[in-house]
């Protein structure tokens, strides 16, 4: 039941938090304007002036695509160069901004206990980010230790598994120990990432700067309430992928091929990403009631 | 009584000739036994061959094919061009390959053994075994055979390239001494190169096979007898005329399938024989369908398809190596226990390695010297059977939006390579082993393709036709197929093939520009007097305006042109162009204004390699730049709250 009420707080504090919300859609768009742009250039240049593109508009045509990388490839690669340079540099910013999600969800959720005064959201959020960005980026670096025991443990599970398919006989058997393998490999990376969640909240609550240890004791915190911190994350986790299902089946119906319709699917999308950033405020603020819960005791 | 019997006996037998007469010269007679050891990796051998002076010159040695001696050692010319042993497979003891002659004699003559020496032909590597001579005491005499003895020990490689071993799993191709073909007294006889196929002439195999009693066994032809040896162990014999090598395969996991096929027109029969891994026996009935469609599509489009038999061997994924490699009626395929049913992989090896049996089985051209005419001919026919069968847009790939023809792929291959070689080139001269694909396989079909495009699909039906009529179990070149080519279409093809078999160059046309600008009617002084332009003032003097469309020719290769030519109201012009020039001018005086312009617009010039530059709009299209931005904006914001998480 405990878990239950976390995951309702959780959702119900991201959709009391419309600004936050939004400030997270807005960074989301900004990055990525940047590729729009790049691209949009790149293909008017390429495939502007000629016909043979318009097939594109109805459906994806790989003769089109290959000549397209053949001949006119250079660019993409610079494309995708900054792709990466943008997702290095998102990646500096969503550290800089749990910061912020975290202070905010904690000032409120102090409001409402009468602990503090309410006080306005851009100053609580971009303080608390700039407060901590520091401490979570230590973070980031020391859980190089934790992912270093992932891909151990991943390691360790291939040199078991290897000698049952040794002699290729079974190759049934060989397609399912792979699906195994990506299956505990994903369980594991979930499993560090919500560790770090909880790492980032206490650090918050406590305002500490002993943030290996509270990587440390909050790695000890999640083995010791394994299943309902997992039971939470992966509920929170199942919200994300009903979100993706719906948005998938929407973006199915809508055929694309003249501006309207576009447009349409665009905007779509759009309500797609912010409904992802409700669901990263959700994560938070469903962990932080959790963890509060289990303080309160 | 009796009288009248034998005469209406000999009267059938005459009549009856034709019916067993043989379809090909048999120069060779091979009859062998052979002995699986599956502790050893190796099969022991005993061959007795016959073989014809078919030449009007006297012969005094022999050479031979000693095909397993290419994964001997690391400087074998076949491992030196590959460079090295596959990454995979960690070369001990057990995993290289080899043929060993334990003795060679004249049967009831001299013994030979000690008369054996390695030779180099192609390139003079000293550390080569692939082909051996035999000094013989007395030539051969024009016309005449000679009966030979050989005991040979085939030690099987570790699988990677066709023959080989993989835990229990065998393919013995290549494995026995196989003797060159005397061509105008000379032999041809090429060492085992990493680019290369084979050569061979045809005749009569007989063979017994051995194996212990639980394997389950495959081989070219038809299985005439099965012995139990009482022993723990089996044998096998099989018999083919009319072929020129013989592979075989046997492994305890196959699964054995048989059933048999007709076709009314051409009349076919034959049996087909499935060897599935029991780890891919889902695979089954898409083995079987393309197999029948691979039969019918070849015996309908250059005739009938003549042993009794035909032989599908699926091998493990781990020796996938052995996979997509035909032999004379039996060939290897490729599966795995997990294949989507869109990804038409064991559908397009099938019909692929089946097609063999046609280029590479009854036309049997020299594949070292002209690799084309088995890949290039085969890779034509596989891509129009494919999207007969499976969709022309749709062909390799079908799953869900994913549509990739097998057209398509082999095209990427074409116009995305650094063209260094051209089609016409020995197997191990080429520039690569990728240049030695792309040229063989992917520009040959394209090359077809585009011919069938410019002859019609009729006229090229039949070229194929006559081709393999014509030429099939004698051994053609690229001269018969021009012959043919050019007999059939009655048109001197010597332009085309002299361009895109003989050179390596580029075919590229593309519209260089389009454009519409208003005339301008006389205006300044002449003759002393002062004139405006009348639309200055009139509103209602219609505007002119000069269209120009200009054609240039980007890359080596000529080719006649077709272009199309689409004003803003509708108005279609076409025009034509040898295409001989490094450019050409259109222009045109019309009331309205350009709207496109399109070169080829019946796409016969397959391999033009940027087919985007072949048409032009006046007016960019700017809706499709902005459909596929956004999306690669949605997909990276998407990405964006992943890493965001």
């Amino acid at each position: 039941m405990k878990i239950l009420k976390s995951y309702g707080y959780g959702v119900k504090r991201a959709v009391l938090e419309p600004k936050m919300v939004f400030v997270l859609w807005l960074i989301n768009i900004l990055f990525s304007s940047v590729i729009f742009f790049l691209f949009s250039k790149y293909l008017t240049d390429a495939l502007g002036n000629s016909p043979a593109a318009e097939g594109l508009l109805k459906k994806f045509d790989f003769n089109i695509f290959f000549e397209l990388i053949i001949h006119k490839g250079g660019p993409l690669q610079m494309i995708f160069y900054a792709a990466m340079i943008l997702a290095c540099l998102f990646f500096l910013v969503s550290i800089f901004l749990n910061g912020g999600i975290l202070s905010v969800l904690i000032s409120s959720r102090r409001s409402s206990e009468n602990q503090g005064e309410g006080r306005r959201f851009s100053r609580v959020f971009f303080q608390g980010a700039g407060h901590f960005f520091g401490r979570f980026f230590r973070l980031c670096i020391y859980s190089l230790i934790l992912w270093i025991a992932v891909v151990l443990i991943h390691l360790l599970l291939n040199f078991a598994l290897k000698p049952l398919t040794a002699d290729g006989a079974n190759e049934k058997l060989m397609f399912y120990l792979i699906l195994i393998q990506v299956a505990v490999g994903a369980f594991f990376v979930f499993l560090v990432h919500m560790i770090l969640d909880y790492a980032c909240i206490k650090i918050v609550i406590e305002d500490s700067r002993s943030v290996f240890r509270s990587l440390f004791q909050m790695t000890g915190f999640v083995f010791r309430r394994f299943g309902k911190t997992l039971a939470l994350y992966y509920l929170l986790i199942m919200t994300g992928a009903g979100l993706c299902v719906i948005h998938w089946l929407i973006q199915k119906s809508i055929q694309t091929s003249s501006l309207l319709p576009i447009l349409v699917a665009f905007m779509v999308g759009q309500v797609f990403i912010l409904s992802r950033s409700w669901l990263k405020i959700s994560f938070q603020a469903a962990q932080l009631d959790y963890y509060s819960s289990t303080l309160e005791k | 009584m009796k009288k009248p019997m034998f005469v209406v006996f000999v009267f059938l037998f005459i009549f009856s000739l034709p019916c067993f007469a043989a379809m090909s010269k048999h120069i060779v007679d091979y009859r062998i036994k052979a002995k699986l050891t599956p502790e050893e990796k190796a099969v022991i051998g005993y061959e007795i061959l016959t073989w014809l002076n078919n030449s009007d010159t006297p012969v005094s040695e022999l050479q031979f094919h000693l095909y397993l001696n290419a994964f001997k050692n690391n400087r074998s010319t076949f491992l030196k061009e590959r460079g090295g042993i596959s990454r995979s497979i960690k070369p001990d003891e057990q995993n290289w390959g080899y043929n060993e002659i334990r003795k060679i004699k004249i049967k009831n003559g001299a013994d030979l053994t000690t008369a054996v020496e390695y030779i180099q032909p192609d390139d003079g590597n000293k550390d080569d075994q692939t082909v051996m001579r035999v000094l013989l005491p007395e030539p051969v005499l024009p016309h005449k055979k000679i009966i030979l003895e050989i005991e040979f020990y085939a030690k099987l490689p570790k699988v990677f390239a066709r023959a080989g071993f993989e835990n229990n799993f065998y393919m013995a191709s290549q494995w026995f001494p196989k003797i060159g073909v005397l061509q105008e007294g000379k032999w041809n006889c090429h060492q085992y190169h990493s680019s290369s196929e084979f050569f061979a002439d045809f005749g009569v195999y007989e063979v017994e096979i051995t194996v212990p009693e639980e394997y389950v066994v495959g081989a070219t032809g038809k299985r005439v007898k099965e012995i139990d040896n009482q022993d723990g162990t089996k044998t096998y014999i099989y018999y083919q005329e009319d072929i020129h090598d013989f592979a075989w395969t046997a492994c305890p996991d196959f699964v054995e399938f048989h059933e048999s096929y007709s076709l009314d027109d051409p009349p076919v029969k034959t049996e087909i024989i499935l060897l599935i891994h029991r780890s891919h026996l889902k695979l089954k009935k898409r083995y079987l369908d393309s197999l029948k469609n691979g039969i019918e599509f070849y015996s309908q489009n250059y005739g009938a398809y003549p042993y009794p038999t035909i032989t599908l061997v699926d091998p493990p994924l781990k020796a996938a190596g052995a996979g997509g490699m035909e032999y004379p009626t039996l060939f290897t395929t490729l599966g795995a226990w997990f294949f989507p049913k869109g990804l038409l992989i064991p559908e397009m090896v099938t019909i692929h390695e089946f097609g063999h049996g046609y280029w590479y089985g009854m036309v049997a051209s020299n594949e070292f010297e002209e690799p084309w005419l088995d890949e290039g001919i085969n890779s034509y026919s596989e891509i129009k059977a494919m999207a007969k069968y499976y969709g022309e847009d749709r062909s390799m790939l079908n799953l869900g939006p994913l549509k990739i023809s097998d057209f398509t792929f082999q095209r990427a291959r074409v116009i995305g390579s650094g063209r260094l070689d051209p089609i016409l080139k020995k197997s191990w001269e080429f520039y690569s082993g990728g240049s030695y694909g792309l040229n063989s396989y992917s520009k040959a079909a394209l090359s077809l393709l585009m011919l069938e495009r410019y002859l019609g699909e009729d006229i090229m039906a039949m070229v194929m036709k006559t081709y393999f009529k014509r030429w099939k179990f004698k051994h053609p070149t690229t001269e018969n197929f021009i012959e043919v080519a050019e007999d059939v279409s009655k048109q001197d093809l010597g332009w085309f093939f002299d361009q895109f078999w003989r050179s390596p160059d580029k075919l590229d046309y593309a519209i260089g520009r389009l454009r519409s600008t208003e005339v301008k009617e006389p205006e300044g002084i002449f003759e002393g007097q002062y004139k405006t332009d009348p639309k200055d003032k009139e509103k209602n003097v219609e505007k002119i305006y000069k269209n120009e469309v200009s054609i240039i020719r980007k890359g080596e290769l000529v080719f006649p042109q077709d272009v199309l030519i689409i004003f803003e109201n509708g108005e279609e012009i076409r025009e034509k162009w040898d295409g001989k020039d490094r450019w050409k001018k259109f222009k045109y005086l019309r009331p309205y204004k350009l709207k496109s312009a399109q070169i080829d617009p019946e796409n016969i010039m397959i391999l033009d390699i940027d087919h985007m530059n072949n048409s032009r709009l006046m007016k960019p299209n700017k809706i499709l730049p902005l459909k596929h931005a956004l999306g690669l904006m949605l997909d990276f914001q998407k990405l964006l709250t992943w890493i965001g998480m």
